[in-house]
């Protein structure tokens, strides 16, 4: 068993824990922020000074694909039941910058294309789920790849722009 | 997919991706051969690249947004504009009142808990008390199926956080919104509210200068108390703002919070006006007061440091210099008491000459004299009619040095000064003589006076003057007059032509009796050089690589060289150069990158402006060099940055400069209807810098440009229902709006991707969608009228080898790829200067103006090809325009006047005007950045335009003279640099 497989069970069962009470105490003002959770848990676990912490990367790779589950999980839990729950949109910290509404991603939806994406290349589909689920900059997913930042940049703009595509293509859409 | 095909998609995506937009289609075409399942797979991609750039860039966060159509509360839910800790916002319509507003939804949890929902009820009611033109608007608070709704005025345009981004604001541009952000504190924290989240992000900026405070005291209700919410993060050592979205909004909130704030202690006032403190120094500086990597950083810095106060601007008035030192004291029971202190500071500033806001108070005359220099100044001072303001200005405050003595004083006439050419008020040589252009009764006249006499006398003979400079011996005065070079003595007499010289763009007298001036504005004009007696003006060296026009020379004396502006463009003179060129006629040299309207004065410097603002640098005469680093020495200087590159400045030699303050509001009008009889209303009252108007295609939008003083931005606006929509946000100029025939699109011209360099692009006319770019060109380009195919966009092109010529811009609809634009042609590229092609509504004609006859006339030729050109006689105009409804073609006055139409028939092949005649006895107003000073209404019976006042309102009438002037560019711009 390497340290990879190690980490994963703790590192998602951490997550899963502190997604849980963050949601259940839901302060005003203090929305889920997985980016924010993934640090948190490194923070946490590289304070129990644990040998498999030490390696940064590989902890936010790993963060980033359980910070996925986590939160497919409790989409899907939690899908019909809440009154308006299920979608999540990107949101720039600065409101007034953007002129029109983000795109609108249900989660699950966004799941079911990277796993697509995955079928036919894996590692661009990674590249997009560090950049989406754990907010690993692209010298970050470079380092857990084992490529070169512009390797990263490349990969990263084709899965995006096919994610994109993928998520917004509808039949109704007139092609302007 | 199969792994080989997806390996091929990629290969053309990333090769297709690092070409221009404009290219990639053909390349995309090129490499997928005939393979047209490749080709569409490759191009969904790229598109998807282009509009899902932003797509993935920041963290999840969950939402329960509401769709747009749906209807809350009896509001119709528009589009979404931006959501945070605080809860969503929308763009709403209230259905009633049918005016747009904006829904903050609030978090769940708090719409759950009764006892905040009731404090929070309690203050939205003290809040919808607070009617301040300052603050924005609270409606009310609405309930609907538990969800909390507050519903509040909508405010468009940017914030002051977009606004400031890495660039300080100018004194005179910072000060206005600092008082009324003072004031909306003033009226708030009289009814005993407290903002405690005043911030940029919460301050907006309407074009029109209005500012509007957001969110007043929702702090203190919505959010978790500042200390527990920056606990949480605060501890995080790998916490890198630009990636943790939640840490971000707390740095961006941690850099305004005052220090009891920071430490977690109740807030009062008081902690407002530490923000106000922040937010007037960043104003100032263009950059943050408190900074620091991680959020408690910030607050280390709030707590510990003093602000760089050497960082403001060296034209920061006094009394803001105190008002920022009592509102950033660290112990609040030391800091500034009141708003409306802050506000008084705030106006003693503005009516310092440093500021622009017009007259000032009078000061006492008693300290002028008692230090003043010569007699002759004394004199100047004591003759206490002409004085309108005395103020006196410490830009710093830590050196010992006098401050520059400044003295703003009328002319001396009842007269307005004219300000978009070179300087119009000049001093002479020795400095006993001042010289002005200024408007009487309509005419621009030459105007001098001695500086020990009060009144100053009209030169006969000068009428339509511009752009004067004296003779090195001061006795006579040279000026652009009815397409002339002319010269005239100072104590009057025959006014004598010596050259030809049509669009004149400033003039200088050397030591040896010759002057260099630039005849037009024409491009690809270099400067010319005549003697002073006059005679066949000779080119005097040559264009720069690339730059396509020379003006506003200076004999630089002594130094047998002259020093002008010289430009890639004309426009955005900002990114001129400066250069200097020996009288001799070597090689000449740039010294200055980025400014225009350079001047030598002989204390040993040039000074020049740049982004409003006047610079100094040390320059040696006899190397021709500059020396050392240039710095700001004075704002609120008239300037035309964006038009002629002018600048309202002149040095005399002994010392004394003399300048034209800014002002303002002139270039602020509101849009009117005027119809054939002449008869004007209104059609927007809310003045705005706006210009280029034009109609939508089924007359119900008005498309148009409008400045905020920095950039200008494509805007619509349904003047039926008064409602003004902001389409452009870019930092650069999007000018020129276009309609497509369909009225689905806007085309405009943009310097976006190189300053200066105007290309085409074009957007949904609703706002929806990126803007596309249409061109890819080195040379400045700018639309002018779709084809009624709608395949066909003319534009005027701005060419090295020939000026401005008509283009034609095809666009091909691709039932696969929508609209793409083709190659551009040439339809006419003459050596003369060929501007707004116009099509004619049935697509046969087009009509253009041209100065190939000498002056500007208004043309017409068959398109695409055919015999004859007409060109009709007298017609004087910059701009023409096709009646859709009646045969006749309207043009523009080339200055100030009326609109004129030339009713046309059409025999066969031939086109047949009219002479013009008057289209309605009332005048428009000119305005150098305007093409089309109107735009027809697709009616054909009334126009949308600005009208010319019979009485202009106030005569621009004062200059500032600088006494000291030497001096203070010593201490600012020292030797030892």
């Amino acid at each position: 068993m390497d340290a990879r497989d190690r980490l994963v069970p703790l590192v998602y069962q951490e997550l899963r824990r502190r997604a849980a009470a963050h949601l259940r105490r839901e302060r005003p003002g203090q929305t889920l922020q997985p980016t924010a959770l993934v640090h948190e848990v490194f923070i946490r676990l590289v304070k129990q000074d644990h040998p498999a912490w030490k390696n940064r990367s590989q902890f936010l790779g790993v963060a980033s694909q359980m910070m996925r589950r986590v939160l497919v999980d409790r989409a899907r839990d939690t899908k019909g039941t809440r009154r308006k729950g299920g979608q999540w949109v990107r949101i720039p910290f600065d409101e007034a910058r953007i002129s029109r509404p983000p795109l609108d991603v249900s989660l699950l939806d966004l799941d079911n294309a990277l796993t697509e994406l995955a079928a036919f290349d894996a590692r661009k589909s990674e590249v997009a789920e560090m950049r989406f689920f754990g907010g690993l900059t692209l010298a970050e997913a470079g380092d857990v790849l084992g490529i070169s930042v512009a390797t990263v940049e490349r990969e990263w703009h084709m899965a995006r722009a096919w994610l994109y595509a993928r998520l917004t293509k509808d039949p109704k859409r007139r092609d302007a | 997919m199969t792994p080989e095909r997806w390996r091929q998609i990629s290969a053309i995506f990333n090769a297709a991706k690092q070409r221009h937009p404009a290219d990639q289609v053909a390349f995309v075409v090129g490499a997928c051969g005939a393979d047209d399942a490749l080709r569409r797979e490759v191009s969904v991609l790229l598109r998807a690249h282009q509009d899902g750039a932003g797509f993935g860039g920041l963290p999840l966060m969950p939402s329960s947004h509401l769709q747009s159509g749906s209807s809350l509360c009896g509001y119709r839910i528009e589009s979404l504009l931006g959501a945070g800790g605080m809860g969503e916002v929308y763009r709403a319509r209230d259905t009633k009142l049918d005016r747009a507003v904006a829904i903050k939804i609030l978090p769940e949890s708090f719409a759950h808990d009764p006892e905040r929902l009731a404090r929070f009820e309690q203050e939205a009611k003290t809040l919808a008390a607070l009617n301040h033109p300052n603050i924005a608007i609270i409606y009310g608070l609405e309930e609907e199926q538990g969800i909390q709704a507050l519903v509040m005025e909508l405010i468009e345009g940017p914030t002051l956080a977009d606004r400031i981004g890495q660039r300080a604001f100018p004194v005179a541009e910072a000060l206005p919104i600092a008082r009324q952000i003072a004031e909306a504190l003033e009226v708030a924290h009289e009814h005993g509210i407290v903002h405690r989240d005043l911030k940029p992000a919460n301050i907006k900026v309407r074009p029109d200068g209005t500012v509007k405070i957001l969110d007043f005291g929702l702090a203190k209700v919505l959010e978790p108390t500042a200390a527990r919410a920056l606990e949480a993060v605060a501890t995080s050592p790998i916490a890198s703002p630009a990636r943790m979205t939640g840490v971000g909004v707390l740095l961006g909130t941690a850099a305004y919070m005052s220090p009891e704030q920071a430490a977690g202690k109740p807030v009062d006032r008081r902690s407002d006006l530490w923000a106000l403190g922040v937010v007037i120094l960043e104003m100032l500086t263009g950059r943050p007061a408190f900074t620091g990597e991680t959020v408690s950083h910030v607050l280390a810095a709030v707590l510990t440091h003093e602000p760089d106060w050497t960082a403001l601007p060296a034209a920061t008035p006094e009394p803001i210099r105190r008002l920022l030192r009592r509102c950033l004291e660290k112990d609040r029971r030391r800091r500034l008491e009141s708003a409306a202190d802050a506000r008084l500071e705030i106006e003693e500033a503005l009516t310092a000459p440093a500021g622009t806001d017009g007259p000032g108070s009078a000061t006492t005359d008693s300290r002028v004299a008692a230090r003043g220099r010569s007699l002759l100044w004394t004199g100047v001072a004591i003759i206490g009619a002409a004085i309108s303001a005395l103020v006196w200005w410490a830009p710093w405050r830590s050196s010992p040095p006098p401050p520059p003595r400044m003295l703003l004083a009328s002319v001396g006439a009842d007269a307005s000064l004219e300000t978009n050419l070179g300087a119009s008020a000049i001093l002479s040589p020795d400095g006993t003589t001042l010289a002005f252009v200024a408007q009487q009764q309509g005419e621009a006249r030459l105007f001098v006076r001695k500086l020990d006499q009060i009144q100053a006398a009209a030169l006969a003979g000068t009428d339509g003057a511009a752009s004067p400079f004296f003779s090195p011996d001061g006795r006579s005065l040279a000026f652009f007059a009815g397409g002339k070079l002319k010269r005239i003595s100072v104590t009057g007499g025959a006014a004598v032509s010596l050259c030809d010289a049509p669009f004149g763009r400033g003039g200088t007298w050397a030591d040896d009796d010759t002057i260099f001036f630039t005849p037009t504005s024409v491009p690809n004009t270099t400067l010319m050089r005549v003697s002073a007696l006059g005679g066949t003006p000779v080119p005097f060296g040559m264009l720069s690589q690339g730059a396509v026009t020379q003006r506003w020379p200076q004999a630089i004396p002594g130094a047998n060289a002259v020093l002008y502006t010289e430009h890639l463009s004309t426009n955005s003179w900002d990114g001129a150069t400066l250069v200097v060129a020996p009288l001799s006629g070597g090689p000449s040299k740039v010294v200055v990158r980025g400014g225009h309207y350079g001047r030598y004065v002989a204390s040993g410097h040039l000074i020049y402006m740049q982004e409003g603002r006047l610079f100094a640098i040390r320059f040696d005469r006899d190397r021709l060099e500059t020396i050392g680093k240039a710095v700001p020495a004075l704002d609120g200087v008239a300037a035309s940055p964006s038009v002629t590159g002018g600048a309202q400045l002149a040095a005399s030699s002994e010392g004394t400069l003399v300048y034209i303050p800014a002002t303002a509001a002139t270039a602020a009008n509101p849009i009117e209807w005027m119809t054939r009889d002449g008869k004007t209303s209104s059609l927007r009252a809310m003045k705005a810098d706006w210009a280029n108007p034009r109609f939508s295609p089924d007359g119900q939008k008005l498309a148009l440009e409008i400045s905020d003083g920095k950039q200008r931005d494509i805007w619509v606006y349904e003047w039926a229902r008064d409602r003004l929509t902001q389409l452009t946000f870019d930092k650069s100029n999007e000018r020129f709006p276009v309609w497509t025939p369909d009225g689905l699109r806007i085309a405009f011209a943009s310097d976006r991707a190189k300053p200066g360099i105007r290309n085409m692009y074009w957007m949904n006319a609703d706002g929806s969608g990126d803007v596309i770019r249409l061109t890819d060109s080195p040379e400045d380009q700018i639309p002018s009228s779709w084809h009624r195919s709608g395949k066909l966009l003319a534009f005027q092109t701005l060419r090295l080898a020939t000026g401005w010529d008509l283009t034609i811009l095809p666009m091909e609809d691709d039932p696969a790829h929508g609209w793409t634009p083709g190659e551009p042609s040439v339809f006419l590229g003459t050596a003369a200067s060929e501007n707004s092609p116009m099509f004619s509504p049935d697509g046969r004609w087009i009509a253009y103006t041209s100065n190939e006859s000498g002056t500007q006339d208004v043309w017409v030729r068959p398109f695409p090809t055919g015999g004859g050109v007409w060109r009709i006689a007298a017609s004087r105009g910059l701009y023409s325009q096709w009646s859709a409804t009646t045969p006749e073609l309207l043009m523009a006055p080339a200055a100030q006047g009326k609109i004129m139409t030339a009713p046309y028939t059409v025999v066969g092949d031939s086109f047949r005007a009219d002479t013009p005649q008057v289209w309605s006895p009332t005048n428009i107003r000119s305005d150098p950045n305007t093409t089309n000073g109107f735009d027809l209404h697709p009616d054909g019976k009334r126009v949308a335009t600005v009208a010319a006042p019979e009485q202009v309102d106030s005569n621009q009438d004062k200059v500032v003279f600088i006494f000291n002037f030497f001096d203070y560019l010593r201490r600012i711009a020292p030797r030892t640099h």
